[in-house]
């Protein structure tokens, strides 16, 4: 089990090495001047030349990808042209917002989708299955942004039930910033108001973007617990007098649970990914609103710093994933 | 009455029941008919809408945030504009977007997918990395990227989602051609003296078609979607381009009160991704019956 | 009062194709401490007769149109689902052909055993005394079929174990509630030929032991002749003929029966002489009248395409289906 681990981690070196450098070439294949731009428009040529030493940009790309790799290591994930501050500081702010949202939306997603899925297969085709492929399918359809905002007029503006927007109300105290996300920070700190708080803030944006997610684990679930109640070892199980509900529970859940497991990761990188539809709408301060505002000023390093921690976060959740692929499977484990 | 053996089936037989089962599928039917609607919307353009004015910029402040009335059935927004012609303007913008998309991506993922099948070794190492790479891009913001850097505009927005759209048609395309490589057929034409391209191009390509084409089916609800997300964001639409994500952006500033400006172009862009998943999946149906669900 | 007693099932599978009449009136007992080997070829339906007993084959949307299943005097087809719980894994075992897909590979062994275990128990699943038992039991079973260090083993899992120690541990599971009857359907022929000869051992001295009554459904004579106390010909939904081993085999009365035997080469078969059945079995979805064997037997006769022939009693539990050996059309 240790060499599973151990071996997929050294795997991991090559994909951090290409990504960096698929990011790199990217960016710099991309037209677009963000010197001049950061210059602004009445600047002289040597004050455009002088800015582009100061970032290093005058210097052959080979070793302009060498200095943003190496520095990418140390610590140092280079300056918001923008801003003139260093990205890793911003992202240290931005990312763990965001995280806190993503997570939150899968954890919404699993709750309910896995028991969604388990209950749509085992009556399939009747009524209660009918009803949840629907949703499914409507959930599947609806887009993010929209939701959001349909979300934010019924429940903040018509109803008043929960807070328009942001993560926190700007005249409360948050709880000291241990890992950055306002829900775990509050627990640890044993701040329960400050938890029901951000929870509020929370709920909104974290249901608008589980939706999608939540309704296809919902149609995985479906789909492998029907493909697992077919095999003979289920039969063996009911032949022997086990009841139908020890059967579902322990031995088909997690059967029908690995399939799911691909599914997850893979909106992980998805969510993290267009997280920006959804803190639009809530002025949420996350790395999409931030990605954003560095693409429309065609500031380089904040975009390349968001794409590769993404890239990251999504290689290091489907080692993890492929981790729990060996704890649930065991055939895996002792390959 | 005496029942035939269902010893072997002919294709005919099967194609019959797989439309039977089409048509029985009521979702499917939902789908192929929101998708008519649809297109009949994009195609009729300027000449079925009631103020085709307003789709090129005419304002009339006169009539500013009416709400739904018989005159105007999705009321107006903050330039008079009447929503509903805006909304069915929006159509055929979305639907050209998103079918380019699925389209470019099809084909530049298929013969990146197709070259790396079929020639292995080597050349199938770098390109598949570099295709898993690029999946483990977020794909949103590098289509914003890409757009942003090009420019305002239609198609380079379509370019741009593109770009991130092509890796899982090439991984599906590399399956498929793995595949069919060692077919019959393929060693026939090999040892008629075919050159690989030949091969590649008339033979293998052709049957693996099928594939592709559902998965461009399935595909183009959510390329919509992407597209949407892109106006949402206010990245590469030009105004007064009537984009589905660029209205419901614009109509953020006017909710609560001017609730109509933005419920209707969401509503347009959830049914337009939803009669295309519909018709995806019953297409799917249709020609893979093996790969349900 | 048979252990087991069926009478004139049908059961019916309605499907895309039609509706596939499965079982057309299958008559069969089993008494205490017998060993019942159900032959017939495959798809003449004796799967699901095995099935059926434990009440397993859905129903809808299969139907039992006609007939009973009797289990120790209480009607089978009558029961409710919780009633037939009761029933398996306690007075019921049952086990199948393939070792390999009938154990659930993501759990070790000892889970899965130790859950029949505790319903065989009746115990309390949450109970610490009770797991413990069910334990002990477990190590004790699998002892008894032949796997050595059982209380380790317990720990395994599916895929850690060869073929044959697979389906003895299924064998354990089967009969650690003590049952009064074993369903068994093709227990060696998803297994080596070597394995097959120890696992039928196995089972005819642990049945002998405890007296347990079996109903070994196969396809393989061989089998039953080393097993079996009685044997039951099916074809094409019916027991054509019945019997204890000594009289059927010995004196084979129905046609189908007499051409089954002939067809097992002996070492008196010359080369090249191998004696087949011409014709195939019967489509389930075709109505007939008559005998079902009829097409393809070298004595039928016009009469016997009328009606179905009932059962004649040769004596001595020996009874044939066919209208030459004395059944009525």
């Amino acid at each position: 089990m240790i060499r599973f681990i151990v071996r997929r981690l050294v795997l991991l070196v090559p994909v951090f090495i290409g990504l960096t450098l698929l990011v790199f070439t990217i960016s710099h294949v991309l037209p677009g001047d963000p010197v001049k731009l950061a210059a602004g428009p009445q600047a002289t040529a040597e004050e455009i030349a002088s800015l582009s030493r100061e970032f290093g940009m005058d210097r052959p790309l080979p070793q302009q990808y060498w200095h943003y790799a190496t520095g990418l290591l140390q610590g140092d994930w280079g300056q918001s042209v923008l801003t003139r501050r260093p990205v890793a500081a911003d992202l240290k702010i931005y990312l763990p917002a965001t995280l806190e949202l993503v997570f939150a939306a899968i954890f919404l997603a699993i709750l309910i989708g896995i028991p969604a899925g388990l209950l749509s297969a085992i009556t399939a085709n009747r009524w209660p299955d009918y009803l949840t492929r629907i949703l499914s399918l409507a959930s599947i359809a609806m887009p993010r942004f929209f939701l959001a905002l349909v979300l934010q007029l019924v429940f903040a503006m018509s109803l008043a039930w929960l807070p328009l927007n942001g993560r926190f109300p700007i005249i409360d105290l948050p709880p000291p910033a241990i890992t950055g996300m306002l829900t775990i920070d509050s627990l640890l700190a044993g701040d329960w108001l400050a938890f029901t708080t951000s929870c509020e803030h929370l709920l909104m944006p974290a249901l608008a973007m589980s939706l999608s997610p939540l309704a296809t684990i919902t149609r995985m679930m479906r789909a492998s617990t029907l493909d697992v109640l077919q095999q003979d070892y289920v039969l063996t199980e009911r032949a022997l007098g086990l009841s139908q509900s020890l059967i579902i529970l322990k031995y088909v859940l997690r059967n029908a649970f690995s399939s799911t497991l691909t599914v997850i990761g893979l909106y992980i990188g998805w969510l993290l990914s267009g997280s920006v539809l959804v803190e639009t709408v809530f002025d949420w301060p996350g790395i999409g609103l931030y990605a954003t505002k560095a693409i429309v000023t065609q500031d380089f390093m904040p975009v390349m710093g968001v794409t590769l921690s993404i890239g990251f976060i999504f290689v290091l959740v489907n080692l993890v994933i492929d981790l729990l692929y060996g704890v649930i499977n065991p055939k895996v484990r002792y390959q | 009455m005496t029942t035939p053996s269902t010893a072997h089936p002919s294709r005919w037989q099967n194609w019959q029941r797989s439309l039977y089962r089409f048509r029985q599928s009521g979702l499917s039917i939902a789908g192929l008919a929101i998708v008519l609607v649809l297109l009949v919307i994009a195609v009729g353009g300027s000449w079925i809408v009631p103020f085709p004015e307003h789709i090129s910029g005419g304002i009339n402040t006169a009539a500013r945030f009416k709400p739904p009335s018989s005159l105007y059935w999705f009321g107006t927004n903050e330039l008079g504009q009447d929503v509903f012609t805006l909304v069915m303007a929006g159509a055929r913008v979305s639907l050209i977007a998103g079918f380019g998309v699925v389209m470019i991506a099809a084909i530049l993922g298929g013969l990146i997918g197709a070259l790396a099948g079929y020639a292995g070794g080597w050349i199938d190492d770098v390109l598949m990395r570099l295709t898993d790479l690029m999946l483990t891009l977020p794909s949103l913001i590098l289509a914003m990227a890409i757009a942003a850097a090009l420019g305002a505009g239609l198609d380079n927005m379509v370019f741009a989602i593109s770009m991130s759209w092509w890796p899982g048609f090439a991984r599906l395309v590399r399956g498929e051609v793995i595949a069919k490589k060692e077919d019959l057929f393929v060693q026939a034409a090999r040892a008629l003296g075919a050159s690989d391209s030949r091969i590649l191009l008339r033979h293998v390509l052709p049957n693996v078609m099928s594939p592709i084409i559902i998965k461009m089916s399935l595909d183009m609800g959510f390329a919509i979607l992407a597209v949407a997300a892109l106006g949402f964001i206010g990245i590469g639409v030009k105004p007064p381009t009537p984009e589905w994500g660029s209205l419901l952006s614009l109509a953020r500033g006017y909710l609560p009160d001017y609730w109509w400006t933005a419920i209707f172009p969401g509503l347009a862009i959830f049914f337009a991704v939803l009669g295309f998943n519909l018709l995806g999946d019953g297409l799917r149906d249709l020609f893979d019956p093996k790969a349900r669900r | 009062m048979a252990l087991l007693s069926i009478e004139n099932l049908h059961l019916s599978i309605p499907s895309f194709e039609g509706e596939a009449r499965i079982l057309n009136g299958v008559d069969l007992s089993v008494e205490r401490g017998e060993i019942c080997g159900l032959v017939g070829e495959t798809g003449c339906g004796k799967s699901l007769t095995g099935l059926s007993v434990s009440k397993l084959v859905p129903s809808p949307p299969a139907r039992y149109d006609q007939g009973s299943i009797r289990f120790d005097g209480q009607d089978i087809l009558a029961l409710s689902e919780n009633a037939m719980r009761a029933l398996r894994g306690r007075r019921i075992g049952m086990i199948f052909q393939d070792p390999t897909t009938n154990l659930n590979p993501l759990f070790r062994i000892g889970e899965q055993m130790v859950d029949v275990a505790l319903h065989s128990m009746g115990a309390n699943r949450w109970s610490g005394s009770a797991r413990r038992e069910a334990r002990e039991r477990c190590i004790a079973m699998l002892e008894r079929v032949g796997i050595q260090d059982a209380h380790n083993r317990l720990d395994d899992y599916p895929h850690q174990f060869s073929g044959g120690m697979r389906q003895r541990v299924l064998i354990a599971m089967a009969l650690i509630g003590r049952p009064d009857l074993l369903i068994a359907d093709e227990p060696t022929t998803a297994l080596d030929v070597s394995v097959q000869a120890q696992i039928l051992q196995l089972l005819f001295d642990i049945v002998r032991e405890d007296k347990i009554a079996v109903l070994l459904i196969t396809h393989n004579l061989g089998v039953v002749a080393r097993l079996c106390t009685h044997v039951a010909v099916m074809y094409a939904g019916r027991i054509i003929e019945r019997g204890t081993m000594a009289d059927v085999f010995n004196q084979p009365s129905h046609p189908y029966t007499k051409a089954l035997l002939a067809a097992v080469p002996t070492q008196k078969t010359r080369k090249g002489t191998l004696q087949g059945l011409g014709g195939s079995v019967p489509d389930p979805y075709l109505p007939h009248a008559g005998c079902r064997f009829a097409p393809r037997c070298a004595w039928a006769e016009a009469r016997c395409g009328e009606a179905v022939p009932t059962e004649a009693d040769l004596g001595n539990g020996h009874r044939v289906a066919c209208i030459k050996a004395g059944g009525t059309a």
